[in-house]
């Protein structure tokens, strides 16, 4: 084995490592936006009251979509494949991000639905939370 | 040299998507807050029209999820 690098080779060692890197920041840039989504939801504040559940379900749901844009953008991007790389989504990430979400969307309408009906449930209400900051952590870990 | 060129052609083509992108989330967030602030200076709730936007905006998104 050889220890001395050749100059090309270094070349698109480097340029390798930067493509990794540029690609890496885009990323994670885009799934950094979930990040917002979770804060978001901490600052949520818990429901004590029939109108704080009303108000926290419908702030919960509101972020929510945040976080469904930047899945929608992530798997709009064209499927990986061994022609087509950065940027693309991988179609393993992909069903792991649907079923988050659905999941996610399910607790939400159960939340939703007891506020509405007057039910105030902390634990409805921080179950949907939960499944948000789930579907957020699958589309983070897609970044890296 | 052009593999470089060609892979900055895309994230500057990219750059619109990530900006926009940024932009919708922030003021999806923002928007959020600041319809939440204002029903609270009303001192009332989501009404049935706000909740059937907000419903129809995610099931719109959801429709989009390929997976």
């Amino acid at each position: 084995m050889s220890w001395i690098v050749e100059p090309a080779e270094s070349l698109q060692i480097e340029h390798d490592q930067e493509r990794r890197s540029n690609a890496y920041a885009l990323v994670t840039y885009l799934f950094g936006l979930m990040l917002l989504v979770v804060i978001g939801l901490a600052l949520g504040g818990c429901a004590t009251t029939g109108t704080d559940a009303k108000q926290t379900a419908y702030l919960a749901e509101n972020d929510f979509t945040a976080a469904l844009e930047v899945a929608v953008a992530y798997e709009a991007l064209p499927t990986c494949s061994a022609t087509q790389k950065f940027p693309c989504s991988d179609p393993a990430t992909v069903t792991k991000i649907t079923a988050g979400a659905r999941v996610a969307r399910a607790s939400l309408a159960t939340a939703e639905t007891a506020a509405r009906h007057g039910v105030t449930s902390p634990s409805l209400l921080a179950q949907a939370k939960a499944d948000i900051a789930v579907f957020s952590a699958i589309a983070q870990g897609a970044a890296k | 040299m052009m593999a470089a060129l060609l892979f900055a052609d895309k994230l500057l083509g990219l750059a619109p998507l990530v900006l926009t992108l940024g932009g919708d989330v922030l003021s999806a967030i923002a928007n959020g807050r600041t319809a939440l602030q204002k029903m609270s200076s009303e001192k009332r709730d989501p009404t049935d029209e706000e909740w059937a936007a907000l419903n129809a905006t995610i099931d719109a998104l959801m429709a989009q999820l390929k997976g």
